[in-house]
């Protein structure tokens, strides 16, 4: 994958919203991105099974299995360790940001997404990734203010 | 021991027992040292008994000794009689003048002695055994009589016979010398008188036999005297014979009297032996009695002395058990009690102060029990309530959560949409269509921006909004609040200054995230009611200030008089006329002023219509020390709340 060509990435979307999938999945695939799709844990793991993205863009609060549960599988599963976990949140749960950092994802994305910077915030995400920890105030840059 | 033989004593007890419970304490103890005292009292008369009998043989006892004593000295004096009654006897016999006179006075004092045992004894006798003459009695009576008439043989002997005796010149003796003297004077009766003198001081027999021989002789030899002469000379004669007989009859009855002195002073000794053997008796008998006496005196003192202590023991076993037992049951329940188990009644039922207060205890564990319960239920129905609230404010939550969650959803689709459609990903539109899509994307995030402050305003009213202190620079979030609302102040048109006193601290203590919100607030509110000139934000403090403050200026349309009181209440803004020119929620000052207050600080507002308005906020200058301290505490929220 190479992060400055868009069209080499793969990834993995999963929501069980099905109107807020569509926004995120047909975006990434305008700008040439591999996308997959699931609308909850379970249909993930099942997607990993025929398909390893680059990274995962993975919705917290769903039915069946959330993506906390789904985040813990995925670490466990060696075929599927490696692989980055980038949350969906909704940005009025405020604690749910940082929880998710402190839990091990590797980066958060807020909700409404912004459509036209979503590339280059995946991007600096990703840049980041090598570090640890991550600053969540540089990650929001550029996101919606109230 | 007791402990031991305690069920023993509960069977010797148990009919006793309803008794002794029924009494009060104080009788109790009146029984207990009234039987004490009665016990005492019978063990204080046996030993007085025992003592009383025992005085009895001892004196029983001296007086056998004194008779013992009495006996033996009057045989002492019987025999001493006896032996100058012999002695007194040869030495009269003797014709030891001075000697006899001795020894038959000692003889007649013995006697008297004797006489006086005789009546100490006689008196000792009806003292001790009254009325009925006994056979010691007899004895005496016997021995008394004996001795008197011995004592008057000796009286009859020493006054009667011995004095008409006399001696050489006087008495029947002297009779006789003088007669032969008298013959001596007419003829030579020279022969006559040696044979008289001898007669008279020794009782020569031979002399005696010869006297009136030799009278005979003398009479003969005057034969041939003339008439005259011879008649006178056997005359005298005759006189000296006849003094010859009377004092032979008087020495043959002084012989006689001796003879009788024995005759009765053998048989009285006889029964003084026999006397002195039977008091020895007595005595031995008297002794052994007093032994027993004493004896039987001490065992009973031994005896009683052990009894009197076995009883004042049972009794304070028994009487002190009654007490107490109730007691230690009344406290083991007591015990129990105080441990919770307020079901606990003690069963003590004795009718003493401690049965009485077993009942009062009762009545008090009752009212504990019942009190007990209430307060449970009270608790337990706290509990619930408690709960219930925990309850409803978790689905409070859990309702606002899912709000936000379900309001956002459509919201983000629509927001999504329109941007897709504006990033031309469903093709070109049209100048029309974009305008249309435009202002349903601002439309869709004017709606967020509500639901996010009516979400905000809830949760800080439900108070689920905690300050989170942490210590940042001032002077960071300036510059960057700076650099978010630059875009807006170029869209506006507006001249923008940002002024830092150099004065404020490089580092304070303070939620960074709420207090960026308050600015942003404050700045964009600023802008959207300012048509021309400047928004001015100017941080400050001073030296001595407590507290630092952030101004936002603007030179917009400023707040009426009347309005100034209002414009921080809720939903103010959205009420009002001006909402159709100026779009926004209306809650972002209420917003502001709950968080400013959460942190203790102060918001005030100046204006002047048309001319513009001064937002002041006011915030404590926490030191980092205080802050420290108070964290230590625990959480990190404590700024003086």
């Amino acid at each position: 994958m190479d992060l400055n060509d868009v069209s080499t990435w793969m990834v993995l979307v999963i929501d069980d919203e099905p109107d807020n999938l569509d926004v995120v999945a047909d975006t990434l695939d305008f700008y040439g991105v591999e996308v997959r799709t699931a609308s909850n844990g379970e249909e993930g793991l099942s997607v990993l099974k025929t398909f390893i993205p680059d990274f995962i863009l993975l919705d917290l609060s769903m039915p069946r299995m959330n993506g906390w549960e789904m985040r813990k599988l995925v670490m466990e599963d060696p075929q599927t360790r490696h692989i980055p976990v980038i949350a969906l949140t909704a940005h009025a749960m405020a604690g749910d940001a940082e929880r998710a950092l402190e839990v091990g994802f590797h980066g958060y994305i807020t909700k409404p997404i912004e459509i036209l910077s979503l590339i280059d915030n995946l991007r600096a995400i990703l840049e980041r990734l090598p570090e640890p920890k991550v600053e969540p105030k540089e990650v929001e840059e550029g996101g919606p203010k109230a | 021991m007791l402990k031991i033989a305690a069920p023993l004593f509960d069977r010797f007890r148990s009919p006793r027992r309803a008794f002794i419970h029924r009494l009060s304490i104080r009788r109790k103890l009146l029984v207990g040292f009234g039987v004490l005292i009665i016990l005492t009292f019978i063990n204080m008369m046996v030993n007085v008994g025992a003592s009383y009998l025992e005085d009895q043989a001892r004196k029983t006892l001296d007086d056998s000794q004194a008779e013992a004593s009495l006996t033996a000295d009057l045989k002492y004096e019987i025999q001493r009689a006896r032996f100058y009654e012999a002695q007194s006897s040869a030495l009269f016999l003797a014709r030891v003048e001075g000697l006899f006179e001795t020894s038959f006075d000692e003889a007649l004092a013995s006697v008297r002695n004797a006489l006086n045992l005789v009546e100490q004894l006689k008196a000792d006798t009806t003292e001790s055994q009254s009325g009925r003459p006994s056979d010691e009695a007899t004895t005496l009576e016997e021995i008394d009589q004996r001795l008197r008439t011995y004592e008057g043989i000796y009286l009859s002997l020493g006054t009667d016979l011995l004095v008409a005796r006399g001696d050489e010149n006087s008495g029947l003796a002297g009779d006789l010398i003088a007669a032969v003297r008298a013959i001596n004077e007419w003829i030579d009766a020279r022969r006559a008188l040696d044979l008289a003198s001898i007669y008279v001081a020794t009782f020569n027999q031979d002399a005696i036999m010869q006297f009136p021989t030799e009278l005979q002789q003398l009479q003969t030899s005057v034969e041939d005297r003339p008439a005259a002469e011879r008649d006178e000379i056997v005359g005298l004669i005759r006189t000296a014979r006849s003094a010859y007989l009377a004092l032979l009859a008087n020495d043959v009855q002084v012989a006689d009297q001796y003879l009788s002195l024995a005759e009765v002073s053998e048989p009285a000794s006889e029964l003084v032996g026999i006397l002195y053997d039977e008091e020895t008796q007595e005595r031995v008998v008297a002794q052994s009695d007093f032994a027993d006496a004493r004896r039987t005196r001490q065992r009973v003192q031994y005896l009683s002395l052990v009894l009197i202590t076995l009883a004042g023991v049972g009794l304070a076993y028994v009487i002190g058990g009654a007490i107490s037992q109730p007691i230690e049951r009344l406290e083991g329940i007591t015990q129990e009690i105080a441990g919770g188990n307020y079901a606990q009644r003690t069963t003590v039922g004795t009718d003493d102060e401690i049965g009485h207060l077993a009942r009062s205890f009762n009545v008090m564990a009752d009212a504990i029990q019942t009190q007990d319960a209430a307060l449970r239920e009270q608790a337990n129905s706290l509990r619930i309530a408690t709960a219930k609230a925990k309850e409803a404010a978790r689905l409070r939550s859990e309702f606002l959560s899912n709000m936000s969650h379900e309001l956002r959803t459509p919201l983000n689709a629509i927001i999504g949409y329109s941007d897709m459609l504006l990033a031309g990903m469903g093709g070109d539109l049209n100048p029309k269509q974009h305008h249309r899509v435009e202002r349903l994307r601002d439309n869709g995030k004017r709606l967020l921006d509500l639901v996010d402050d009516v979400l905000d305003l809830a949760r800080i009213e439900a108070k689920r909004v905690e300050i989170q202190y942490k210590l940042f620079s001032p002077y960071v979030l300036i510059r960057h609040v700076e650099g978010q609302i630059a875009v807006l102040s170029d869209q506006r048109g507006l001249d923008f200054q940002v002024e830092i006193d150099p004065a404020l601290p490089e580092m304070v203590w303070g939620d960074e995230k709420r207090i960026e919100q308050i600015v942003l607030n404050l700045l964009s509110n600023a802008f959207k009611f300012t048509e021309s000139g400047s928004v001015r934000l100017h941080a400050y403090s001073s030296p001595d200030d407590q507290n630092w403050h952030i101004a936002v200026a603007d030179t917009g349309i400023g707040i009426p008089p009347h309005a100034m009181d209002i414009i921080f209440e809720e939903f103010r803004q959205v009420d009002g006329s001006s909402t159709r020119v100026y779009k926004g929620t209306g809650l972002g000052l209420a917003i502001t002023r709950h968080l400013v207050h959460l942190m203790n600080g102060q918001i005030s507002v100046e204006s002047e219509l048309g001319q513009g308005s001064t937002f002041i906020v006011t915030l404590p200058l926490v030191m980092q020390e205080q802050v420290l301290m108070t964290s230590e505490d625990g959480k990190g929220s404590g700024n003086g709340s």
